[in-house]
């Protein structure tokens, strides 16, 4: 691929437990994101996900391999990079006003500036007049939402995406789905998105990588040829779309049926 | 929380009630036991159960606050300055040095026992050394009040910012803060409903160490006035002065319990979530 906007390279991550023993999180993983690229990582559950998230982000540095981001190796998150997380509420701030956690994404713009771009974000989330609220005041999905504009606001190159959505009920993850879908079609960034939610990896993405059971590493690479724009109820329904599904699912439960025993927590 | 739960409680049983009835119901509990410990008192006092010259009246109690309200205004003031200047410098002080202790797996660790130590430690037992150092006088009393009050804060700031939750300090970190702003704009923020009860706890403490000292070294104050009039053998005023630092306690303690609900408005919501 020629330049990359986020190049991971035969990653490793080992977390030390506290009795000292290694454990072997993610091996050998290579994956890259091309400019305005959708790009999803499934896998069966505890298989390192958040993990390989983490430190492609530059939250955890990598025991081994590398991540390049525009060319340079991160050695912390860099600016041009923004993440979303599961918990909402663990993850906005709740003695801040939803605005004020908006404008937290955007302290690096003057102050005219920032409290036009905390509009702008808030008002393409849809949480247009919700800046005076406070987070627990809203619904998760609109948390959700909130935290969204936070990443937006700083206007990323890369948005990466934490099992965004698990969180929240079905038809409010439809919803999101759409929102984020909307943000990314409208704009030039890429994203990297971890999810256990097969349906809406295919749904979403351009490629869906298939992690195997701990220690991980890429089983599968699946191209989403699915035309866009997309729609839940019309590409849902594409036969496609039910192929990819089954596809991505048949190799997920194969790397799942290789970890019986050894299910983890993240 | 307890003070929150016992109101949502209140709510709860108030919607048995009839509408108008509920709201007088709701506000005149807090003072049943005022009520009950005031007959308590009136009948201890008139069947000479206690010695009658030890124990007057409630009447006879607040008769002598109406006539010693000067005297009782400027002791009362007394008290609040030294309480208030010993509060300050705790606070500032307790809020500093825990968060950075907290923030250090080091300095946590070693700062353990040192806390247990000097939880228990009574700070009345202190008085004299305090005297000693610094003589009779404001200094010394505001002195004594600020080590009293210090060690709930400074143990709460520091379990507290120890305690922030991974998720939001991950969160602000992938937002790009670092240092002072991370410490300032989240760790503080998140510590802050535990340092908040720390300095409740202190509040009380700080004027439980003002009045002993004054009561101890007659240096002003309620303390003082209750000592005076105990010397004088006018019980009804010593009682006065009693009644007055009660009040002011809880007066203190109502006072800060609003400003925070004020200042922490995610306190009891932000946990729920």
């Amino acid at each position: 691929m020629l330049n990359p906007v986020l190049d991971i390279k035969n990653l490793e991550v080992s977390i030390r437990s506290r009795d000292g023993f290694v454990n072997e999180v993610t091996k050998n993983v290579t994956l890259e994101l091309a400019e305005h690229e959708f790009v999803s990582v499934v896998g069966p559950s505890g298989c390192g996900k958040t993990t390989l998230l983490r430190a492609a982000s530059g939250l955890r540095m990598p025991s081994g391999g590398k991540v390049s981001f525009e060319g340079k190796p991160i050695t912390d998150v860099p600016q041009g990079i923004s993440i979303v997380f599961q918990e909402y509420n663990k993850s906005l701030f709740p003695w801040l006003t939803i605005g004020k956690n908006v404008a937290m994404g955007a302290r690096a713009y003057p102050n005219a500036d920032k409290e036009r771009r905390v509009g702008d974000a808030l008002e393409q989330v849809g949480l247009k007049g919700f800046a005076t609220r406070y987070p627990w005041e809203l619904s998760g999905g609109m948390q959700q939402r909130a935290a969204l504009a936070r990443a937006m606001v700083s206007n990323p190159r890369v948005l990466m995406m934490d099992e965004p959505f698990a969180s929240v009920d079905a038809l409010t993850r439809n919803h999101l789905e759409d929102v984020v879908q909307s943000l990314w079609t409208d704009s030039s960034f890429s994203v990297l998105m971890v999810t256990h939610d097969v349906g809406e990896a295919v749904y979403l993405s351009d490629r869906v990588f298939v992690l195997s059971a701990r220690p991980s590493t890429i089983l599968a690479e699946i191209k989403i040829d699915l035309p866009r724009p997309r729609s839940q109820m019309e590409t849902r329904k594409m036969l496609r779309f039910v192929d990819l599904q089954a596809e991505v699912l048949e190799r997920v439960e194969e790397a799942g049926r290789n970890s019986v025993g050894l299910e983890a927590d993240e | 929380m307890i003070r929150e739960i016992t109101e949502s409680n209140q709510m709860e049983q108030g919607k048995t009630l009839q509408r108008g009835r509920r709201r007088s119901y709701g506000r005149l509990r807090p003072l049943g036991g005022v009520v009950i410990a005031l007959l308590l008192w009136e009948f201890l006092s008139v069947s000479h159960a206690v010695n009658s010259a030890a124990l007057p009246t409630p009447i006879a109690t607040f008769a002598a606050i109406l006539s010693n309200a000067g005297k009782l205004a400027t002791a009362t003031l007394g008290t609040l300055e030294a309480w208030a200047l010993g509060i300050a410098v705790a606070t500032i002080a307790g809020v500093t040095i825990g968060t950075l202790v907290g923030r250090s797996q080091i300095a946590d660790a070693a700062t353990e026992t040192l806390v247990r130590m000097m939880r228990p430690l009574p700070s009345l037992a202190l008085i004299p050394i305090a005297i000693l150092i610094a003589g009779l006088g404001l200094k010394m009393t505001a002195g004594l009040v600020s080590f009293a009050a210090f060690w709930p804060i400074f143990i709460n700031a520091r379990a507290g910012v120890h305690q922030v939750d991974n998720r939001y300090l991950e969160s602000a970190h992938a937002l790009g803060l670092r240092g002072l702003e991370l410490i300032r704009r989240v760790v503080i923020p998140a510590a802050a409903p535990m340092i908040a009860s720390g300095i409740q706890v202190a509040i009380s403490l700080a004027l439980v160490v003002t009045v002993s000292v004054e009561l101890v070294g007659g240096t002003g104050g309620l303390g003082q006035f209750v000592l005076l009039a105990q010397q004088g053998n006018a019980t009804a005023t010593m009682f006065a002065g009693v009644i007055v630092g009660g009040l002011l306690g809880w007066a203190l303690n109502a006072l800060y319990l609003k400003m925070i609900d004020r200042m922490l408005p995610w306190k009891s919501q932000g946990e729920r979530s």
